[in-house]
Order: structure tokens, then C-alpha cells, then sequence
């Protein structure tokens, strides 16, 4: 090679990584910027208007706004103590105890993080319809009459809590396996009991893991939307993500500039938690990853095993059983509460009705194609931000992680306000192509997640190795890395497709009635109270999901095999 | 000051039996070495007596207390032994300084905070980390955490140590000089020490006794000279650095050694050293015997090997710095013979691959070798 063509080598990468931290810039910095721009304008998004600090001083001066505000560290705060403290416990009993039942803990997790959280608010607002949902029955069976309300604080701490734990035990897995046996081992020989060895040692040495939990609860707790909404709002509870949405769509004229306020704020506090993080963890990261895989052996806890086996029980009947058995019930009554009659009716209007027809076809478009361009997003974003020599390479994952910052609802104000003060982009308000778009930024950061850790495992040396066998750098790229890459790539596209299908923050805002999405569609038949047919829709399309995952799982084994066996011949060979 | 017995200890994973009847003494300030490669049942018996695993069988007391018994379901927790031990991985913890690691095992012994104080500073002084007693401990580098480990292993003056390949993370002289602390360290505290090793040199060095394991049974148990001197089994001499370990057919036997034919009668040879069982003429054996412990000598090509020496060919030669090695093929058996530079010097005429040499065994310094033992 001579040295000119390297020069020009270069030169195409630096532009290439150039481009990359353009795209990154314009889809996801610009819609938050713009939240400042729309907090400052006297009309909606794409018509006009004056500047001004009006909107923005009377939100901020007004009583609700701060009382939504405080409603939402209450919400997040109460969720994320409750759903921390149980997804340690359930992780402990998981990766150190012999407790009967634990294996059912991971795959309860992995259902409830897989149904989105509208579905599961909203089979958790309909058991507890009042007076027909099942736990309302139930209660009423008992007492006579039902003291409990879903639709409160608790409702919406314990529905909150329940989805946080799935998610936070799932994080929590990880560095409790990581965590090498010796430090719980080394304590025990030095005197310390069982319990003094969990609180000492073993909380401790995971605190970063779990702080980092922790803060990533809360942030997701802040800009819940669809709990507040469905069990929230009902009972006059206003949190900021509703009272969002409250300004845009429950007051005439809507107020814009307020609605922006409000989403800055919430920004705002989210990076705040974020940097209190990184101020507190500073350098304390602990490694605990031993190497050598040590055998351990499960603690036997003695009686206490049986009070394991009771929470794993109480935390799958209400975690997964009973909003699944309600949806799966409520979807063949005739009417929703009436447990008589039973009928596929409600089915044959979601196959029939047009309207639902197209909210199933848009959804699948969606999902397939948002979650195939974030994955393809978060690929180059991340080979650029581990390869690249440019000065600009952590430039677009920065980007990335600062929407971790920006709650769904938030977003989508945002990205009105980004496109339709582009005159030529006006035109795209109201298709599925914003809502598409929208989605590829919203899940953009998740499809970062899935496929950061994979690639940073692919050594340099591996392509390297092709390099010096002989392989043009096209072709170890193509033949090594990208082969590499498929594998994670392909779960990352089916996360976030799950994932966008699954939103209802974004589309609540950028759709509209001609080009719904399946969860704006359940929520909307709830809202006018078809909770039957709204059961029946998420049915469906839990069925769709559940069909996927079996097929991809078919395929994993599939391929597996044909590996191994592939494997096998070799060796005999 | 504890004795540790170990009686019958038996453990299984599954269809794996890793401990087979293993009985063990630990006398009162000695320090036991079990050496043995991996799988061996070295770490397994040492977690069983820290009360870290529970034997399936067997029983093992600490001082007067039985701490683990299979029969009579006796357990008793880790913490409640009085035992220091030392982690191959340190496990020191990352949430405390140095200070706080040592002091945690005084402070689980509900210990005052002045005489704590006063306890760490002086085992810190001991293992020469005084400087370093606020450090956080992944601050350190590979052998300050390795004496903080000793420190916090020792300073609550358990009554017995226990030592789990603590040296195999650090670089070879590293090594050398944590040897000498670990054992100025068991000889300071006064109590016995258990040690778990795969190295040869660090067993024979450090220890009182040497256990040799295989398999999950005992092969040997002696003072390092015995060890290394009289191996009592072929696994044992290969695991001690024999590089020679021939078979041959005893042809006659007395009280003071026995004459050895070798196959395809590349010569016969008198060895003296053996203490395993007697043997009688018409027996196969081993010949245990270093490279260095033999002579090399040209010989004719018609020549007959002179008494006490094997004839063979010479198929190879390997400078290693130190020493000079020949390869040296005798009938179908191999020998490794090793010798000094100076040696070598003194011996070079005729030595030339292909050459017809005699391979003259020394009787004290060659062992004979009956293997009694069923896993061997």
C-alpha cells in the first residue's frame, strides 16, 4: 500500500465518522434542543408565533406543575425502594440459596420485562375495575366489599414496583454471578455470620451495581407514563409525564410552551440524578470478576427457604398469573365483568374491523423496521466509538446516551417541535412515517445496550489475524467482524422491535386516528371502555411476540445444532 | 495452637468422587503441605476444613472440637472455627481499605476499637504495608494484596492457618520472597498451617510435612527430604521432578537393594534407594532416578556395558543454560541424562548423537518403585 492511498484512507474514515456525528446530532440532540426553543413560543409547533417567556413563567409559577413535580419523586422514590429491595432478595435466592421454586424467577422476569408496560398497567387497572375485576371479586368474596382501589397511590406503587423489579433483577443478575464466592468465603472464615457476611460484604461490594440500579429505576420511574394515566389519573393524581400530556391534549387551547417547561424540567432532574451517580461511584468500580469459575455451592438457609419459595409464589401470581389470566379472561367475556356468557367475539372484531387490521400491519412495519435501523444505528455508533482514531469518535455514542436522559413522552414533544419547524419535514406530522422515525430514536439507546457489550468483545486481533493471513480490509471486515456481529445483532433487532411495538409515549403524540399503533389502539378502546375488546387486542398481539420468540428461539436451537454437529464431524475428521 | 484430624473424608459432584477415604494428621505448630495436581482433592479437603463444603463422609476435628462429622451431623459454620485462611484470589474486599480488611476479622470477634487499632498497626508493621494501611485495596499491586491476605488471615491469631494456592497469581520471584514471609509468618503466629500447592519446590521449601494426593487418595505422606529422597509411588517421584521413571525386572533381591534387568537387555543395574514395599526376583518395577544423578560414558561399538550401567544410543542433546541434557534411547525406553556445564566439559569426548554410550545408574540415588496403589 502506498502511502498516498492511506492518506485517502483515512480521510474517507474521518468523513464517514463526520456524517455519523451529524446523523447522531440531528436525531438525537436537535428534538431536546428544540424543548428550549418551544419553551420560549407563543404557538404550537409549525405555526409561528412570537417569542416569549410567558408560557414558561406561568407553568413554572403554577401550583400543579410543582405538585406533579413532587408527585413524581414521591412515585419513583417509593417504586424503586420497594422494587430494589425485592429484586436483590429475589437475586440472592436465585444465584446463592437452594430455595424450592427459584428457577422460576428469570423466566418470570424476562415475560414481564417482554409485555409493555401499557399491557401490563392495563390488565392491572382492569383487575381491579371496580366492582368487576378478578382481584375485586376476590376481595369482595372475602370482606364483603372491596377495600382496595388500583386505581390510587398504592395501585400505581405496586404495579410500578412489580415491572421495576422484573427489570431490576434482571440488571442484578449479572454481578451477583460475577460476584466471586471468595469475598462472601473470606468473610465467613474471618467470624462473620451469614447475615453480617450480606450486609458487610456481599450489599457492598455490589453497591455500584446496585446504586447504578437504582438511579436507572428512579430515572425510568420519572418519566413513567401509563401508569400514572391509567391508575394515576382516574383518582386525580398528576405526575409530571401526564401532566405533559394533560397540556397538549386535555386543555384547549393546548400549551405548548408549558408542556416544553415541564419536559426541560424532567430532563433536567434525570441528568442530575445521572451526575450525582458518577459523582458518588467515582473510580469505585469495583471488579469482583474472578477468571477461574469457581465452584460454589448454594447455601441451604434452612426454614427460611420455605419464606423464599413464598415470595417467588406471591411474585409470579402477581406479577405475570393474574394480569395474564385477566387479559386472557376479560378478552372472551361479551362484556368485560359480565363471567357469563363467553365469547370469540371480541376476536373476530379485532381480525375484522379495519381499523384494527391497520393498527396490526403499521405496528409490525414499526417494529421491524425501527428496531432493524436502530440496531444498524447502534452497530456503526458503537464500532466508531471502540475503533475509530478520530477525535470525534465518542461524539454520536454520547449522543446516544444522553436520550437515556429523555423519557418517551418528552421525546415525542421534542421531535414535534424538531420537525415541524422544518417546512419540507411539515408534511411528515401525522404520517406512520414520524412515528417511525421517533421510534429508530427512542430505541436507538436500548439497541446501543444490546449490542455494545458483544461488539467490545470482538478483539481487534481477529481481524488482524485475517489481515495478515492474507484478507483485504473489506473482506475481514466482512468475513470476521460481520459474521461476528450477526448473532447479537439479530437479538438486538428483536429487543427493540419488542420494544417499539410495545410504546405508547411516542405515538400517543405523533399519531393520528388513520395510522394508530397497537398499544395507542388498546389504550384508546379502554378509554372509551370496550375493555373486553381492548384484552382481546392485547391478546393478539402478546400471541404475535410469543410466536416470534418461539420461532427465534427454534431457529437458535436450530442453528446450534447444525453448529455442533458441524463440530462434531470436524473433530471426528 | 490447634491439631487437626481428619478421618475417612469422603466427597462426591454427582458421579465424580473427589475425596476417597482421606485421613489426614496435622500435629500441633506443623505445617502441612498438600501437593498434588489439579482434581486432586487438595483444595476440597482444605474448603472441607474450613467448613466451606460439607464432606459427604468422614469427620474432622480442630483442637478438641469435632468441627464436621458425617455419622453424628455435627457441622459447625466456618465462622465459628477460629481459622485464618488465605485465598488464591485474595479476596480482599474492594468497599474497605487495608486497615478495614484487617481489622474485619477482629472486629467479627467483637474486639475493642482501641486494642483493633492497636492490632492492625502492628500486623502492618509485620508484613511491612504500614504505609499503605488507608489505601483502597485495588490500589495495590499483586503482592501487597497477597500480604494483606496474610495479614487479615493472621491478625485475630487463629489457631490454625489455612493457605489455598496463595502464590500461583504472582511472578516467580515474587514467589521466592513470599515463601520466606508465609513461612516466618506460621512460625511467628505459633499455630499449624494447612497449605495447598500444585508446586513441588514450594511444598518441599515451606513445609514441616508433605501430603501427596491423587485422585482424591493419599500417595505419600513425609518430611520434604523424605518426599524427595524416597518416593514412594511412580506418581509421586514423575510429580517430584524424576525425569526418569524405567521399568525393569528385579533379578535378584536382598535387604540392602535389589538388581534390576532392564527390557531387551540394554543392562542391569543395582539400586539401593527404595522404601515401598519388599520386593522379590521375577517382579516388575520402576527406577526412579534425576538426570543428574547419572553418568554418561563413550563406549565401543562392540563393547558390553560395564557393571551397574545400561547401553543406549544417544538420539538428542539440549543446552538449557545451566545444565547440559542428553536424550538417550536404551533398548525402548527413554532416559534423560543432565550434567553441569563443567561436567559436561570434562565428559564431551565421543559424545556425539548416535553414539554408543553406557548409562551408569548410582545405587543410593536410584529408587526402586512397587506401585501398591490402585489409582496409580
Amino acid at each position: 500500500m502506498t502511502r498516498g492511498s492511506v492518506a485517502r484512507g483515512s480521510r474517507r474514515s474521518g468523513l464517514g465518522v463526520i456524517a455519523l456525528c451529524v446523523v447522531a446530532l440531528v436525531l438525537f440532540v436537535w428534538p431536546v434542543a428544540m424543548l428550549v426553543f418551544g419553551m420560549l413560543r407563543t404557538a404550537p409547533p409549525g405555526q409561528g408565533g412570537r417569542w416569549s417567556t410567558s408560557g414558561m413563567t406561568s407553568s413554572l409559577t403554577s401550583w400543579d406543575v410543582w405538585h406533579s413535580f413532587l408527585n413524581s419523586l414521591i412515585l419513583s422514590a417509593s417504586t424503586v425502594i420497594l422494587s430494589t429491595a425485592l429484586a436483590i432478595y429475589l437475586a440472592w435466592l436465585v444465584t446463592r440459596t437452594r430455595t424450592p421454586l427459584r428457577q422460576l424467577v428469570t423466566p418470570v422476569a424476562v415475560l414481564v420485562f417482554a409485555v409493555p408496560p401499557l399491557f401490563y398497567t392495563l390488565s392491572w387497572a382492569m383487575l381491579g375495575e371496580q366492582p368487576v375485576g378478578l382481584i375485586d371479586k376476590a376481595l369482595q368474596g372475602i370482606f364483603g366489599a372491596a377495600p382496595v382501589n388500583v386505581q390510587s397511590w398504592y395501585g400505581m406503587i405496586i404495579v410500578g414496583a412489580l415491572g421495576a423489579t422484573a427489570a431490576e433483577y434482571l440488571l442484578l443478575l449479572g454481578p451477583f454471578r460475577a460476584l466471586s464466592p471468595a469475598m462472601e468465603e473470606a468473610s465467613l472464615v474471618c467470624g462473620g455470620s451469614r447475615l453480617r457476611t450480606f450486609f458487610q460484604i456481599e450489599i457492598p461490594v455490589l453497591g455500584p451495581s446496585i446504586l447504578g440500579v437504582v438511579i436507572l429505576g428512579f430515572v425510568l420511574g420519572m418519566g413513567l407514563l401509563t401508569g400514572p394515566l391509567l391508575l394515576g389519573e382516574p383518582a386525580g393524581i398528576y405526575v409530571l409525564p401526564t401532566e405533559i400530556y394533560r397540556l397538549i391534549d386535555g386543555v384547549t387551547p393546548a400549551d405548548y410552551a408549558g408542556a416544553s417547561t415541564l419536559s426541560l424540567l424532567l430532563v433536567l432532574v434525570v441528568l442530575a440524578l445521572v451526575g450525582i451517580q458518577s459523582k458518588v461511584l467515582g473510580r469505585r468500580q469495583f471488579v469482583t470478576v474472578t477468571g477461574k469459575s469457581a465452584h460454589r455451592e448454594p447455601i441451604d438457609i434452612g426454614p427460611w427457604k420455605w419464606l423464599g419459595t413464598l415470595i417467588v409464589v406471591i411474585f409470579t401470581v402477581f406479577a405475570l398469573v393474574l394480569p395474564l389470566g385477566q387479559f386472557v379472561l376479560g378478552s372472551f367475556e361479551s362484556y368485560f365483568g359480565v363471567y357469563s356468557h363467553f365469547t370469540t367475539g371480541n376476536y373476530s372484531t379485532v381480525f375484522h374491523q379495519p381499523g384494527t387490521r391497520q393498527a396490526f400491519t403499521t405496528t409490525i412495519m414499526v417494529a421491524v423496521v425501527s428496531g432493524f435501523v436502530a440496531t444498524l444505528l447502534a452497530v456503526l455508533i458503537t464500532l466508531v466509538s471502540q475503533r475509530s482514531q478520530s477525535r470525534l469518535r465518542r461524539l454520536p455514542d454520547i449522543c446516544v446516551w444522553l436520550l437515556w436522559a429523555v423519557p418517551g413522552i418528552t421525546l415525542s414533544l421534542g421531535l414535534i417541535w424538531a420537525y415541524l419547524s422544518v417546512p419540507g419535514l411539515k408534511s411528515l406530522y401525522g404520517t406512520q412515517w414520524i412515528v417511525l422515525l421517533a421510534l429508530i430514536v427512542g430505541t436507538t439507546p436500548i439497541a446501543a445496550r444490546a449490542v455494545g457489550g458483544s461488539i467490545g468483545q470482538i478483539g481487534r486481533e481477529l481481524e488482524e489475524a485475517a489481515r495478515t493471513s492474507g484478507a483485504s480490509a473489506l473482506r475481514a471486515t466482512a468475513g470476521i467482524l460481520v459474521r461476528l456481529i450477526v448473532p447479537s445483532f439479530v437479538v438486538s433487532w428483536l429487543l427493540s422491535g419488542i420494544v417499539a411495538s410495545g410504546n405508547l409515549d411516542i405515538p400517543i403524540l405523533l399519531a393520528s386516528s388513520s395510522n394508530q399503533t397497537v398499544p395507542l389502539l388498546a389504550y384508546d378502546l379502554y378509554d372509551n371502555g370496550s375493555l373486553s375488546q381492548a384484552a382481546a387486542t392485547f391478546c393478539v398481539f402478546i400471541g404475535i411476540v410469543a410466536a416470534l420468540l418461539v420461532v427465534a428461539a427454534a431457529a437458535r436451537l436450530v442453528l446450534g445444532f447444525r453448529r455442533r454437529t458441524q463440530r462434531a464431524a470436524l473433530a471426528a475428521a | 495452637m490447634a491439631r487437626v484430624e481428619i478421618q475417612g473424608l469422603t466427597k462426591s459432584y454427582g458421579q465424580h468422587e473427589v475425596l476417597r477415604n482421606m485421613s489426614i494428621e496435622v500435629g500441633e505448630g506443623e505445617f502441612l503441605t498438600l501437593l498434588g495436581p489439579s482434581g486432586c482433592g487438595k483444595t476440597t479437603t482444605l474448603r472441607c476444613v474450613a467448613g466451606l463444603e460439607r464432606a459427604d463422609g468422614g469427620e474432622i476435628s480442630i483442637g478438641a472440637t469435632v468441627v464436621a462429622s458425617a455419622a453424628s451431623r455435627i457441622f459447625v459454620p466456618p465462622n465459628k472455627r477460629d481459622i485464618g485462611m488465605v485465598f488464591q484470589s485474595y479476596a480482599l474486599w474492594p468497599h474497605m481499605t487495608v486497615a478495614g480488611n484487617i481489622a474485619y476479622p477482629l472486629r467479627m470477634r467483637r474486639m475493642r476499637s482501641g486494642d483493633i487499632r492497636r492490632q492492625v498497626a502492628g500486623i502492618l508493621e509485620t508484613v511491612g504495608m504500614s504505609a499503605y494501611a488507608q489505601r483502597h485495596v485495588t490500589e495495590l499491586s499483586g503482592g501487597q494484596q497477597q500480604r494483606v491476605a496474610l495479614a487479615r488471615a493472621m491478625v485475630a491469631k487463629p489457631g490454625l492457618l489455612l493457605f489455598d494456592e496463595p502464590l500461583s497469581n504472582l511472578d516467580a520471584k515474587l514467589r521466592r520472597d513470599m515463601r520466606r514471609e508465609i513461612r516466618s509468618a506460621h512460625d511467628a503466629a505459633g499455630g499449624s498451617s494447612i497449605y495447598v500447592t500444585h508446586d513441588q519446590e514450594e511444598a518441599i521449601t515451606l513445609s514441616d510435612r508433605v501430603v501427596v494426593l491423587r485422585g482424591g487418595v493419599v500417595q505419600q505422606i513425609g518430611t520434604p527430604k523424605e518426599i524427595y529422597e524416597h518416593p514412594a509411588t511412580s506418581f509421586v517421584a514423575d510429580f517430584v521432578g524424576y525425569d526418569n521413571i524405567l521399568t525393569g525386572t528385579v533379578a535378584e533381591a536382598s535387604d540392602r537393594g535389589c538388581a534390576v534387568i532392564f527390557g531387551d537387555g540394554a543392562g542391569q543395574v543395582w539400586a539401593a534407594n527404595g522404601r515401598s514395599k519388599p520386593v522379590t526376583a521375577g517382579e516388575s518395577v520402576f527406577i526412579a532416578v534425576r538426570g543428574e544423578h547419572l553418568a554418561v560414558e563413550p563406549l565401543a561399538a562392540a563393547g558390553d556395558p560395564p557393571a551397574g550401567s545400561v547401553t543406549g544410543l544417544i538420539n538428542g542433546r539440549i543446552y538449557t543454560g545451566q545444565h547440559v541434557e542428553y536424550v538417550i534411547d536404551a533398548g525402548t525406553q527413554r532416559i534423560l541424562v543432565r550434567m553441569t556445564e563443567q561436567e559436561h566439559a570434562t565428559a564431551q569426548s565421543g559424545l556425539g548423537v548416535g553414539d554408543k554410550v553406557a548409562v551408569r545408574f548410582k545405587p543410593d540415588q536410584s529408587v526402586v518403585i512397587k506401585d501398591d496403589i490402585a489409582s496409580s
